[in-house]
């Protein structure tokens, strides 16, 4: 029976599983809760904090705030319950405003706040602890504006900052083109001028925006140095584009600040002093305090401080058999310059490098200073050394001849072995030889084509003729001196016409066919 | 046990005594077992009978394996004289820290390349064919005249380049000399393995008329120049 139950039990079982898998999940879906606070938080004004319920399942019924010593506080109005699905989860946020006043400036521990839900259950937010800050009495207006200098005091040399505060009401656009301020004449601006943004609050509890200009300044000579000016403002209104729009301008007197410098004090001023200004730190470093003779280390001199590019290398004096090559000066960076020096020591020993001191004047004590850096021992145990021999001939020297310019992968490739594979190379002076060959054989051909190609000539005119004289046919001897007639000169052809009349005569029976051997005498050798 | 028929055995006999001939001569095999100090007399018998290039660079190298960087670059001067259009010795020198002077085919760089070897010849062959025939033809001779004359301009610098960088006598210290002057008395030290341009062929009380890439010129002892194997 017992096992029939457990095994009918098993598939509610795991509905039952599935059930609370279920139902866990939905319930670990926690809710987020805290409390956000006005910053900066000011005393005895009246300020709106919020409290933010992120992903509750159901909505905030009140709110329970323990008394506080020093805090006033209540929800006041109504809750603002935001819905929003983002990719198919979907988040809620219930805001509820708190209306709090704090009486004092010091710390203060804001316990958790107590959230009750509508369902009954409750959750809170995070206890914590803020600095209220006393009220800015000063401000008053539209817009204030001030100058300052910190500290006003200071010596020829020792830097100090130039601080252009301008701090405009926020219960409506207000807003400037650019600082008017800039540092007065005389004044030395080192650096570049830094620009921050804050809020504050006035004693009415009304917001301000402060928007805070710093050069950092100093002075060479004695005296003072008065920054003033007018700032423009203007209310403004926002356009369509949420773009400030200047309605009006207004001209803002800069409240004013003096920089007064003094002069360095003559009494107890060291005769080395170059200027220097404290606070200033020396330090002295060597890279590695046991070395063997005739190796190298570097030892390094550091200054830290307001203007250490004042500072001068100092001589560095060492014992003998020490070699010392002062390096290039690094440049000074965020307050620090290195004096370094290559250091070859020749023989082992003990060898110590001297403090260095560097006076200064301290502007808090008003009074100079020195900053002096620790003794270092440097260690040098025995190097090994080599003396230098030369015996034997001297070999005569080897000249370089830098004339062929190759491909760096060659240089020092020697290739592999041949073994008889390489192709034979052409015999020499065959050159000249080949050349005449060829013209002659070309002119062989030439010569052939020449006469393959030249026109064939009749056969022996003259001799024709001569035969036809003695076979005595007229018409042979007619048709010969026909053909030879393109080539007769003057007296030729005088005797053709006068063998052509003879041999006409004869043909035609006017007269007896005599001897012509006299009258071709003269065409019988034409070809 | 059977015994091996004489038929068989003889000829197998023969065989192997040859293989065994063939293969103690082969220098190759004793310097690809690490001894080429052992191949070098063979080497240089197959070299100055042969007089091939390729022989004489094989000398050359198995002589710098075997620590004769002189000898070697004397021979490898050798193979470089006999054919300067092949990069191999001129490597193999410049592995050995020897620069050769410049001749007319690195002066010339690739417009040498046509007249190069056996093309080179057929190029010029085929030029003073069709020059030939266009003096001797009859009718229209520009064409054959163009052509023949683009053929030589093309191989014969190349060729002109070889045959004169063959004909340079260069030769190598095999050991530190000295360059005397006509009246024997010492000009310049010349250590072992320098690369000399012999001026002329005619040796004179053994020595020869050479000058440097240095610009010393004077006469070195020819026994100085010759890699003995």
């Amino acid at each position: 029976m017992v096992k029939l139950g457990f095994v009918n039990s098993r598939p509610w079982i795991i509905i039952a599983v599935i059930s609370w898998l279920v139902a866990g999940g939905i319930t670990t879906q926690a809710a987020d809760v805290r409390l956000e606070l006005p910053d900066p938080l000011v005393a005895g004004v009246v300020q709106r904090a919020t409290v933010v319920i992120e992903n509750a399942d159901v909505r905030v019924d009140h709110l329970d705030l323990p008394p506080v010593a020093n805090l006033e506080w209540e929800a006041q109005g109504r809750s603002n319950y935001q819905i929003s699905i983002t990719n198919g989860k979907r988040s809620t946020k219930e805001s509820l405003p708190v209306v709090l006043r704090i009486q004092q400036t010091t710390a203060l521990t804001i316990p958790a706040i107590s959230v009750v839900f509508v369902d009954g259950s409750t959750t809170s937010t995070a206890a914590v602890t803020i600095q209220p800050q006393a009220a800015d009495t000063s401000l008053s207006g539209e817009a204030v504006a001030t100058v300052t200098f910190e500290p006003s005091t200071i010596v020829p040399g020792q830097p100090a900052s130039l601080v252009y505060r301008l701090s405009l009401r926020q219960d409506r656009p207000r807003a400037i083109k650019e600082p008017s301020l800039t540092p007065p004449a005389g004044v030395l601006v080192l650096g570049e001028r830094s620009e921050t943004k804050g809020t504050t609050t006035d004693k009415e509890g009304r917001e301000w925006q402060v928007q805070t200009w710093r050069w950092p300044v100093s002075a060479a000579q004695p005296g003072t140095f008065e920054a003033r000016g007018q700032q423009e403002w203007f209310r403004c209104h926002h356009d369509l584009f949420n773009q400030l729009v200047p309605e009006s301008s207004h001209q803002l007197p800069i409240k004013p600040a003096v920089l007064t410098v003094t002069a360095l004090p003559d009494a107890g001023r060291p005769a080395d002093f170059t200027g220097l200004i404290g606070p200033l730190e020396a330090s002295a470093a060597i890279e590695r305090p046991r070395i063997a003779a005739g190796e190298g280390t570097i030892f390094t001199l550091t200054l830290k401080g307001p203007q250490v590019g004042l500072g001068k290398r100092p001589t560095l004096t060492l014992p003998p058999g020490v070699q010392a090559y002062a390096k290039d000066d690094d440049d000074e960076k965020a307050g620090e310059r290195h004096f370094r020096w290559d250091l070859v020591p020749a023989k082992a020993g003990e060898i110590i490098l001297p403090a260095f001191s560097f006076p200064y004047f301290d502007p808090l004590s008003q009074s100079y200073q020195r900053a002096t850096s620790a003794a270092i021992t440097m260690t040098v145990i025995p190097g090994r050394s080599r003396d230098l021999i030369i015996s034997g001939e001297v070999t005569p020297k080897k000249i370089a001849a830098p004339t062929v310019t190759v491909p760096s992968e060659n240089l020092r490739t020697m290739p592999p072995p041949i073994r008889g594979d390489a192709t034979a190379s052409t015999p020499p002076k065959w050159t000249w030889p080949i050349l005449t060959l060829a013209l002659i054989f070309g002119a062989l051909i030439g010569l052939g084509q020449r006469l393959s190609t030249r026109p064939k000539r009749g056969p022996h005119r003259g001799r024709a003729l001569a035969t036809a004289l003695a076979a005595k046919d007229l018409d042979a001897m007619a048709r010969c001196v026909f053909s030879l007639r393109p080539d007769l000169d003057d007296a030729g052809r005088q005797a053709a016409d006068a063998l052509e009349q003879a041999i006409d005569r004869a043909r035609f029976g006017s007269t007896a066919a005599g001897d012509f051997t006299a009258l071709a005498a003269p065409l019988i050798k034409i070809p | 046990m059977t015994s091996i028929p004489a038929t068989i055995r003889i000829p197998c006999l023969w065989l192997l005594i040859l293989t065994s001939a063939w293969s103690a001569d082969d220098p190759y095999a004793a310097w690809g077992h690490g001894r080429p100090q052992d191949a070098i007399a063979e080497l240089h018998r197959q070299a100055s009978t042969s007089n091939r290039w390729d022989a004489w660079f094989d000398l050359g190298l198995a002589a710098c394996a075997a620590g004769r960087q002189a000898d070697g670059a004397a021979w490898l001067v050798t193979a470089h004289r006999l054919a300067p259009e092949r990069p191999e010795p001129r490597q193999a020198l410049r592995a050995t820290q020897v620069n050769l002077p410049l001749g007319w085919l690195d002066r010339l760089g690739p417009l040498a390349l046509p007249g190069m070897g056996w093309i080179g010849l057929t190029l010029i062959a085929l030029g003073g064919i069709t020059l030939g025939f266009a003096c001797a033809t009859r009718g229209r001779r520009t064409m054959p005249v163009l052509i023949g004359s683009a053929l030589l301009l093309s191989a014969l610098p190349g060729r002109i380049a070889w045959e004169h960088d063959h004909a340079r006598q260069l030769v190598v210290t095999v050991r530190d000399s000295q360059l005397y002057d006509s009246s024997g008395q010492p000009i310049a030290a010349i250590a072992a393995g320098t690369v000399l341009e012999q001026e002329s062929s005619t040796a004179w009380a053994e020595r020869i008329l050479v000058h440097d890439q240095a610009g010393h010129r004077g006469h070195l002892p020819l026994a100085d120049t010759i890699a003995q194997p």
